[in-house]
Formats: structure tokens, sequence, C-alpha cells
């Protein structure tokens, strides 16, 4: 049985750079996988091909996501089929509340699912009850969205966005870096709250601790110059966190 | 770094890294900045009528600050022709009895990458007037475009005018442009807080005004040109303001 | 915003504009051109008072020794005003009760969603159809002459209001303005007077719909807007027009008058056919709006969502002559294709202690050119007055410009005179922020234009909100390849 997220000997350019050199990763349906690696080896590049960012340009290999091969496939599409990239540095939209941008966002789901759109109350409560779990306060609904937000508050509402879509795979995309310690403590909680064995992770991170004890992931990768040059349970990072990135750097 | 010169005026390509101040007289000015160059020009604009043409080449950087007094009509024409080139010009304007000044400047970004920063700031009193025209214009398709304009001016007096125009002409859409224009008054706080610091009301106002201009000036490396131009300045303000 | 997803899909489906239809109706035409002859005849047929008469004379005799203005950013080839239908009224004109008019003009009403239907006062608006140059039916102007109210056409007011009509027209902007306003004071056909009397807050908001059907027939509207000493008033303006090859000139005026403690808001959302996106036909839209802040902290607000026409260069106005007074212009103009505005305001403050705030969205998109033009002026006499401006521009693509051109003028020193003004354009990072988020293009863009316009939309009377978030999908659409 193929997995649900199959990468095979992904290579993938931004501009005239070559970033991923035949990068091969497969995640089976409700797990989570951690992604960790020196700065430059190609992490960011790994979340954004999944979303189909234009400014990377895959020379060769495949994608498949849910038997379906992903690379034609628009932005847009793979985010409706249930693909949600959390992103590191979420830019700012004025004139627009998080609560709107979430109503468009979620009946869009909705529609290319053959749904009708949430009347307001539904679509109130949904917000709300995930607002709550992750201390979204309601001044923070209506801000324009990650207007005047510190970059704990960006990482908050990025996660709150992921559980107002309830997306199939979840990227996280340097979940951690520039959060304060009960932020982390948030973030890895609604990971914790969204795991289920329908749902997949993919988590890209520096922060070593954060991983091991807050969402105890399923397998470790070691992303190294484009590749991923290890695989591992949850203990690989124990090894890291001791030895750093060197010794799987030697062995290229 | 270079011992400040004083700058007379002739189609001059300056190389590396330098300072010079100019006295400018009724001759327009054409200066060439080198690719890889950074300059820094101060001018002193006192009844003199003149048009200064820069063109700067790529990666080069160039700090313009401009010293408008009496009668003066000045023109800086600043072309972005090299890549990665970036300007900033600040002109400080004081504008008394009988004096007027008018100030055109004309930034064009024709490279792309290139930055442009200006901050003008002057004073009308008695029966001062000045004009300012703030021009900035990107062509079609010049990508990574910034430039900022700001001008602020104080209306001291009933008979004074100040008359700004800041323009922007964009037609291109990389670009972050920004420009904002304020003419108005000292702060009455300001003043209020000073006057409760045992501070008289006419110091207390001389001292705001040079203040307000200072923010000009600080980008004067020179120690002695910043002092010259201090007591030009309060020369200039004297006991009307 | 589903509704506006449609709208959208419906034009891409019909590949029409929405309104590009043409009533057949017959028409009562003059021949085309114009001299003095002609003017004489336009008074003749409205059976206008000599001292009308004489006004459009002067103006006339004055037009000829004027010339067009090219001043603008606006590149468009000289008319040929000999070329041009100055009167086209249909021969089924107005008429006493709603019974007696003509059943297709109704039709074509309907179509363009004027409630000229009696259910039309639960909705609470009363309207004043323009149809070519006469104005058709007059709505609920005996429920509103109940209070005092004068809600009714130019023609009319001239007639059975002349004195009032006398006093005013001309006032705010005379027939020396401009060049167009000049054509306007000879050959203007009709349009909107309404009068409020003192202390009369106008329960409902009046409105107009513009139309220009006949060939060749250029509109030269004229509004009339007096209020009086504490009364208040909301007017609402909308336009549409049918498809067209050929130019069509709209050179319109409006003049407001605002008398001690009372408050005018005039809102437009105009959507006049803007050409194909070749750049070919499309309307001409030259238009003067002013206000006289006449009394004593009184106010008038300007609101404004331009996205048709194929060239437009309007000022909408205030003269803040009154101690207190207060002006305000909120705009939103979107231009894409071929389109080019120029378009901006004056305010200008005479008065002590009056304040004026003005916020420009300009948005720009295909090949099209979009110019902010402003003025700002406080006199030597107007202490303590402040002018607070905002003026930002969007650009979507890279074959478009985005100027802003705000002239700014203090004499006064306690007066204060602040003005920002930002240029961007849609990122694309903010573009993949949504698409990540299920959004495609054209919504994503939908999104950030309507969050960039955001503080003007909120200005609109309710009504005019929605058509106005509908109109801004609409025009910017195929903009985002």
């Amino acid at each position: 049985m193929s997995a649900f997220l199959e990468i095979k000997d992904l290579y993938v350019n931004a501009g005239e750079k070559e970033i991923l050199k035949g990068l091969s990763l497969s995640i089976n349906r409700g797990e989570i996988h951690v992604v960790v690696g020196p700065n430059g080896a190609g992490k960011s590049t790994l979340s954004n091909v999944l979303c189909g960012n234009e400014l990377y340009k895959v020379i060769s290999g495949n994608i498949d996501f849910n038997g379906e091969n992903l690379l034609p496939i628009s932005v847009e599409d793979r985010a409706r089929r249930g693909i949600f990239l959390s992103f590191q540095s979420p830019v700012e939209i004025s004139g627009i509340s998080m609560s709107t941008f979430m109503k468009y966002a979620l009946n869009s789901h909705r529609k290319f699912k053959g749904l009708e759109p949430l009347d307001a109350i539904s679509f109130a409560k949904h917000l709300k009850i995930r607002a709550k779990a992750l201390g979204i306060s309601d001044e923070m609904l209506k801000r324009p969205v990650n207007v005047n937000c510190s970059g704990g508050e960006k990482k908050r509402l990025e996660i709150f966005q992921m559980a107002v879509l309830e997306p199939e795979l979840c990227i996280l995309d340097e979940m951690d870096s520039g959060m304060d310690v009960d932020a982390v403590k948030i973030a890895s909680n609604g990971v914790n709250i969204m795991k289920d064995s329908k749902r997949s992770f993919l988590i890209i991170s520096h922060n070593n601790d954060f991983l091991y004890e807050q969402i105890k992931p399923d397998y470790v990768h070691v992303l190294v110059n484009g590749k991923i040059v290890k695989t591992g349970s949850k203990d690989l990072l124990l090894d890291i966190k001791k030895s750093g990135f060197s010794q799987f750097q030697k062995e290229i | 770094m270079e011992q400040v010169k004083s700058l007379n005026n002739f189609i001059s390509e300056v190389k590396g890294k330098s300072e010079f101040y100019e006295n400018v007289v009724d001759t327009d000015t054409n200066i060439k900045v080198s690719d890889d160059s950074q300059v820094f020009h101060y001018r002193i604009c006192k009844n003199v009528k003149n048009t200064l043409k820069v063109s700067l080449g790529k990666n080069s950087v160039y700090q313009l600050i401009t010293l408008v007094l009496g009668d003066a009509e000045i023109g800086v024409d600043i072309d972005m022709k090299g890549e990665n080139s970036s300007c900033k010009s600040d002109v400080v304007y004081v504008e008394g009895k009988n004096g007027k000044a008018t100030i055109s400047t004309f930034l064009q970004h024709n490279a792309k990458r290139t930055k442009s920063s200006q901050l003008i700031k002057g004073v009308a009193f008695e029966d001062g007037k000045a004009d300012f025209l703030g021009r900035i214009y990107v062509p079609y398709n010049k990508k990574e475009i910034e430039a900022s304009q700001q001008h602020r001016a104080l209306l001291l007096s009933k008979n004074a005018l100040v008359k700004a125009v800041p323009m922007l002409e964009i037609y291109s859409d990389d670009v972050k442009c920004a420009h904002g224009s304020a003419i108005g008054s000292l702060d009455q706080e300001q003043l209020y807080y000073m006057k409760t610091r045992g501070v008289d009301a006419l110091e207390a106002h001389k001292i705001l005004t040079y203040a307000f201009l200072n923010e000009v000036c600080e980008g004067i490396l020179s120690d002695d040109l910043k002092n010259t131009w201090e007591i030009l300045i309060q020369e200039c303000l004297g006991q009307n303001v | 915003m589903t509704e506006s997803k449609d709208a959208l899909r419906q034009v891409v489906e019909n590949d029409a504009y929405k309104y590009g239809f043409v009533t057949e109706i017959e028409s009562d035409e003059f021949l085309k051109g114009i001299n003095e002859d002609i003017v004489r005849c336009i008074s003749h047929k409205k059976n206008e008072p000599d001292w009308l008469l004489d006004f459009r004379l002067k103006a006339f005799r004055h037009w000829l020794t004027i010339k067009e203005p090219h001043w603008g950013k606006i590149d468009y080839q000289t008319i040929d005003y000999q070329d041009i239908c100055y009167y086209s009224a249909p021969k089924n004109a107005a008429k006493k009760t709603m019974d007696e008019v003509d059943p297709e003009l109704l039709k074509t009403y309907e179509k363009l969603g004027v409630p000229l239907q009696e259910r039309a006062v639960l909705a609470g608006v009363a309207v004043d159809a323009v149809f070519d140059s006469v104005s058709v039916a007059t709505t609920f102007k005996e429920r509103l002459s109940q209070q005092g109210i004068i809600f009714c056409s130019i023609s009319e007011a001239v007639q059975n209001h002349s004195d009032l009509v006398k006093k005013y027209l001309g006032s705010v902007v005379p027939y020396t303005d401009n060049f167009f306003a000049c054509l306007n004071a000879a050959v203007f056909s009709d349009g909107t007077f309404v009068y409020i009397p003192k202390g009369v807050r106008c329960p409902m908001e009046l409105s107009t719909y513009f139309r220009i059907n006949a060939k060749k027939t250029g509109q030269f509207e004229r509004t009339l807007i007096i209020a009086d000493d504490s009364s208040y008033v909301s007017y609402l303006e909308g336009c549409t027009a049918p498809q067209r090859d050929e130019n069509q000139l709209h050179a319109a005026i409006v003049e407001i008058i605002v008398l001690d403690n009372a408050e005018v808001k005039y809102s437009t959302v105009q959507n006049w056919y803007p050409g194909d996106k070749e750049g070919r036909g499309g309307i001409y839209n030259f238009v003067t709006k002013r206000g006289l802040c006449a009394g004593y902290n009184s106010k008038l607000s300007w609101t404004q969502v331009e996205t048709g026409s194929a060239l437009t260069w309007k000022y909408p106005s205030c003269v803040l002559k009154g101690d207190n007074s207060v002006g305000e212009f909120y705009s939103v103009a979107i231009t894409n294709n071929y389109q080019q505005a120029d378009t901006g305001t004056k305010m200008i403050h005479i008065g002590k202690n009056t304040k004026s705030t003005i916020v420009s969205k300009g948005i720009s998109a295909g090949k099209s050119q979009n110019t902010y033009r402003g003025f700002v002026k406080i006199a030597k006499n107007s202490e303590n007055s402040r002018n607070y401006s905002q003026c930002d521009s969007l650009l979507i693509g890279n074959q478009c410009g985005a100027h802003t051109l705000p002239v700014m003028s203090d004499e006064c020193p306690s007066a204060c005179v602040e003005h920002e003004a930002t240029t961007s354009k849609i990122s694309d990072e903010q573009l993949f922020y949504c698409k990540q988020r299920g959004l495609d293009a054209e919504e994503a863009v939908s999104l950030i234009v309507n969050g960039f316009c955001k503080e003007v939309m909120q200005k609109l009377p309710m009504e005019f909100a929605m058509e106005a978030t509908k109109l801004v999908a609409v025009t910017l659409e195929g903009s985002v390849g």
C-alpha cells in the first residue's frame, strides 16, 4: 500500500541554484514526522515545494499525495485537498480580520468538498471553540491578519488556522523559532489535540527539546545538503543534540 | 576619509569614499558618482539659483544635505542609473524676512534595486515663503524599488507661507513608496513642558525650532561643518522666532 | 463574497457588461452640433424663464472663447463637440402618476434595479430616475413634501421653485470655473434638485440613477442640493450605461450648499461603461462637483467608489467657509485595462477651526493610469484649521501606473496640514498565503483589495456598500494572470 505522502527522488531548484538533490520521504496517515537539519539544507524548500510555491522549480522526481500526482496541482487546490502550511514568517494583510479571512478560506474548502458554506452562527461556534483551546482572544480574531502581532502571536494564529481548516497533512515550518516557552506549549498542545489516525504532521524544526518532549514524533529525518541522509526514531533527536549534524555531513 | 574640501562647479567624476562641502553659486553643478563609490555632499544655498544634477553608478551611495537660506531657487536632480544605487537627499530651509525659497527635487529610479530617501525640514517666519516640489519617478519594469520622502514645515507667523507638492509618478509595481508632508506650528505641549522647567517662552520657541531643524543637520559627519551650519541657522532665526 | 463570485462568473460567461443593453424607444432628438440656436431651443423646449436662458447664453458665449484642458495625466483625443447631440428625451416623457409612465421605461428601470415601484417605500429609498436628459418618474415627492422637502428634477424646480434655483444655481460652480462646467451651464438638460428646510432631517436616503441611452448623446446633468440650517440629507448617486463603440461624453455638475449646523452626505458608486479590453469605447466622465460649507458648523462628506469610465476627470471639493465647518472625502478609484483616471479633491479652508479629512485609495491594474490630484489650501485667517490626507495606491501588474500629486498650501501658522501616501503592490507572499488557505487568485485579490479599501467602503450607506464590493470584483476581473 502506498504512503499517504510519497516523495520520490525530488530535485528542486530555487532560481539557478539546486537545493533539493534527490530527496525521498514517505509519510503514512496518522504519523508525525520531524525533519531536522543544518541551515541551508533545504528544509524550507521542502515545505514550500509541497505547497506548490512557484518560486521553487521541480526539476525531476515525484510527489504523490493520497494516490494523486501533486505536481500539476495549483497552490489553492493542494490546500483544498488538505495540505496546510504553517509559515515561518506569516505575511500581514491589512483591512481583513482573521475571522473574515478564515470564513472565506473555510467556505472555499467546503465548496471543494461539495458542502454548503457555514452559516454565521455555526461558523462563529466553529471558531470560538478552537480560539478558546488555543488561547486566542476575541480581539486577536478581530485584528487584521497578522498586523501588529508579535512573532509568538503570529505562530499561535497559524496553529489556530490549522485548527479551523482541519487539514489532512499539516506542515509546520520552524514552528518553534521565535516563540516563548508558553507559546511553544500552546503550539505543541495544538498539535497534540489535532493529531489522530487520519491526520499526518510534517514538522520542520531546529529545537530538539521541544520536539522530543512535547510532540513525540514517530519518525525523525535528517536533511543535509538537499537529501534525507538518515531516518530514525525520536531517539535520533537525542543523538543530534549530543553530536550535532557534522556526523551526517561527513558521510556525504 | 578625505578631508572635506570645497567643490566648485564642474562636471566631476567621484570615486571611492569622499566628503565635499560646497558654497553654491549661480552656475549649475553636475556630478557623476562612479560605480561602488560613496559620496557625502553638503551644500549651502544662500540667495542663489542653482540646479544640481547627479547621476549614480552601480552600487553607489550618495548622501546630500542642502541648507537653503534667503532668496533661493534650488533644483536637485538625482538619476539612479546604476543598479543597486541609493541616495539620501535631505534639505533644511529657513525663510525669514523677505526670504523666498523654491526647492524642487526630482529623483528618478532608472535602475532596479535602487533606494532613495528624503527628509526636508523647514521653517518660515515673518513673511518668509517656501515652495517645495518633490517628485519621485519610477519608470516601467523597474524591480525592487524603495522610495520615501518626508517634508515637515513650521509656520511661525501670520505672513509666512509654505506650499508643498510631494509627487509620486509610479509606472512599476515592484515598488515600496511612501511620502508624507506636514505643515504646522510648534508642539504646544513641548513648549509648555519647557516653560514648566523655567525656560522662558521666547527661549523655548528658539530651542524647539532649532531642535526641529537639527534632525537633518545631524547627518553631517564633520563636526566643524556641523557647527558652521548651526551658527548660520541660528543667525538666520535670530531674534525673530 | 459568494455574491461577488457570481457576479464575476456572470460577466465572464456572458462576456458582456452586465448593463450592456439598449432600450428601443422613440427618442425626440435634436440634430447634432452646438450653436446659440440649439441653446435657445433647449431653453424653449423646457419652457424656461428668461433669467435661465440668459444664464445659458452667457455661459455658451464664454465657452466659445476657452480651450479644452489637456493638462491632466489623461491622454485623449480632442472631442468634436459638433458631433454630439445635445438633447434627447424619450417621447413618453414625465407624467403625473406612475400609471402613465411608459411600461418599456419601467422595465428598463427594473433591469437596472431601480426601485420605482411602491414596494420601494419599505426599502426607504426615494428615486429620481433620469433617463436620457429628462426626469421620468419622480417618486415619493408627495411624501417628502409633507415635511417641506423638495426632491424633484431641475426642470420642475425651475418651474415651481424658480427663486430658490435662481438664488443658488451657479453660486458654487460658476460657468467660468472650467471648460466642462461652462459647457454644462450652456446645455444642461436636467438633473436633481433637493431642498431640505430648516431643522428637517430627511427620513430616507435620496438617490438618482443616470443612464445614457441614445447614441452620441452626451449627458449634461446638473444637480443642486441645498441644506438649510440644521438640516440633514444623505444622497446616493449610482450610474450605469449601455455598451457602445464610440466614446460618450459626460460633463456633469453637482453643486451643494450647506448652511448653519447642517449636514450633507453625498455618496457615489460609479460604473459607467469603461471601454472594452482593448480600450475601445467607454464613457468620458468630466465632472465638477463642489460643495460650499457656508454655514457655521456645516458638514459635507463625499464618498465615492469609481470603477467605470474610460476617462475620469473629477475632483469633488469642499469650500470650508463657515467657521467650524467640516469637509470629508473618501474615495476608492479603480482602473483596469486601458482606463485612465485623474481624480482627487480640493479642500479650501477659509473659516476658523475648519477641518478636512481625505482618504483616497487608488487601485491600478492592466494598462491603466490612475492619478490622485489633491489641493489643500489653508487661507491666512483660517485659524486652528486642520487637514489630514491619506492616499494609498495599489498596483496590480507591472503595466499600469499610479501617481500622487497632492498640493498643500498653508498660510496660517496655527493651522496644520498633514499628508501621507504609500504606493505598493499585492505582494506575491500575500497571494501565496491566501492560496495556501484555499482561495484562488481572483478571490485572493478581491479579498486583499477589499481590505485595502475597507476604510472607504465603511463610509458608504449599506445598500451601496454591497454593490460597491461586487463592482470591485468585476472591475478587477482578469487583472491577475
